[in-house]
């Protein structure tokens, strides 16, 4: 694949110039080292709290929940299995599984779904903040999410950000259930693929 | 029909599936080494997505209340027990769902129980039923199935030929109609297909063990009426059991 995306891979920072990386402080905080785990926060808990909220849309909750699942990381960092994938995917799968339990637990689905309309304009994201590796990420992502279809960016991003079942997307879509699950994963693997995805060197 | 479960990791990776359906997927992924390198690639892609989310960062006070909770928790050792991993726990989960069931039916040669929703009763787990569905689910040689039902809804059959039994988790599926109930069948070659279970008049969703599955070929369910058909008759699916 000779797609430039593959060039730009920004898994592992290559100097000192970025954030620590989160694979090597969350082997710390394995090992109980909690300047390691205060590290492993200022990394990841900005898009761990940013994608709680956005699937929650609720600050307070997001915070709760946040809060919940950076501890649940210390807690059970021993039980991190590189080989299995990085760090921050795995972080960030635990982050967005327990919105989505929340999220269903909760039948407030009315109450969100007027929020998302109202929430779905941009918000002004405070570059100030934002460091130049995690500004290049999230462009990457953005470039990668634009080469989707857009029937398949849509399945993709009401599941994800919207925490709803596929089979939830197929109502709202009136698309068959089969044509919905093909689009996800159609969807992320042409993502995979634009962003450099690629966990057969890990071990 | 070639809509295999496979095609789940996508829905997966991106928690758009059921408890239900996220077990049984979890489930084969245990007997598929290439399905958990693709949903491990799919969920890292997945992960990505949270990189376009970052508002602003959250308030000094969570890193603080964040830390010193740390800080109070002890640490789990390294090396999960297989009754922690995620994967067993939720397929237990399901597995106690399924067997709090009720005992609607039982022909001669098929055991049926039929639940209406997912609510866990203890008392009931703990029951011989209880211990007949987990022993499906929990067999060494069980296989999950999963199709969706025409025209909407969805089937997960479990089988182990070992126990000679199945399990039959149904979903979803659009009202039978006045006076009409769904009926599940196994099928071998050309023999006429055998009644193993008929669900309540009106039930659009049930837990059931059917068996024996031994020699059965195929799965189906078809929509008949509240008594039940000798020979079925308006098939809504079928999931081949291979």
């Amino acid at each position: 694949m000779s797609d430039p995306e593959k060039a730009r891979r920004l898994r592992s920072v290559p100097d000192g110039t970025g954030p620590p990386d989160a694979d090597e402080l969350l082997s710390r905080v394995a090992r109980g080292d909690e300047t390691a785990f205060a590290a492993l926060y200022d990394t990841v808990a900005g898009r761990v709290h940013g994608l709680v909220r956005r699937v929650l849309r609720d600050p307070a909750q997001a915070e709760e929940v946040t809060q919940e699942v950076l501890v649940e990381v210390w807690r059970t960092a021993a039980r991190f299995d590189a080989a299995r994938g990085s760090a921050s995917a795995w972080i960030l799968t635990m982050a967005h599984r327990r919105s989505v339990d929340r999220v269903r637990a909760e039948q407030a689905r009315t109450n969100r779904a007027a929020q998302v309309a109202a929430a779905e304009n941009h918000v002004p994201y405070d570059e100030v903040v934002e460091h130049v590796t995690a500004r290049l990420e999230r462009e990457q992502v953005r470039r990668c999410l634009g080469r989707l279809t857009p029937v398949q960016r849509e399945a993709v991003t009401l599941a994800y950000y919207g925490g709803h079942t596929y089979r939830e997307v197929a109502d709202q879509l009136g698309t068959p259930l089969p044509t919905v699950k093909t689009r996800m994963r159609d969807g992320l693997i042409r993502m995979r693929d634009c962003l450099g995805i690629d966990l057969e060197g890990r071990a | 029909m070639s809509g295999d479960i496979h095609t789940l990791a996508g829905a997966y990776a991106l928690d758009a599936v059921d408890e239900v359906e996220g077990a049984a997927f979890e489930r084969h992924l245990t007997e598929c080494a290439a399905c958990r390198s693709e949903v491990a690639e799919l969920r890292e892609t997945a992960a990505r997505l949270a990189d376009d989310t970052v508002l602003e960062a959250p308030s000094p006070g969570l890193r603080e209340r964040t830390l010193a909770q740390a800080a109070r928790t002890p640490q789990l050792r390294p090396g999960a027990g297989a009754e922690d991993r995620p994967a067993a726990r939720r397929w237990r989960r399901v597995a106690v769902a399924a067997a709090a069931a009720v005992v609607v039916a039982g022909g001669a040669s098929a055991v049926t129980w039929s639940v209406g929703s997912d609510r866990i009763s203890d008392e009931r787990a703990d029951s011989d039923q209880a211990r007949q569905v987990a022993a499906v689910l929990n067999a060494p040689d069980a296989r999950v199935f999963d199709e969706p039902l025409s025209p909407v809804g969805a089937a997960t059959v479990v089988v182990s030929r070992d126990r000679d039994r199945g399990v039959v988790l149904l979903r979803d599926l659009p009202d039978p109609g006045p006076g009409r109930a769904y009926q599940l069948w196994l099928i071998r070659g050309a023999e006429p297909a055998r009644s193993v279970g008929l669900l309540t008049a009106g039930a659009r969703e049930s837990t059931t063990v059917i068996g024996p599955v031994a020699a059965a070929g195929t799965f189906g369910v078809s929509n008949e009426p509240a008594a039940g058909s000798s020979a079925p008759t308006r098939i809504v699916g079928l999931v081949t059991l291979s």
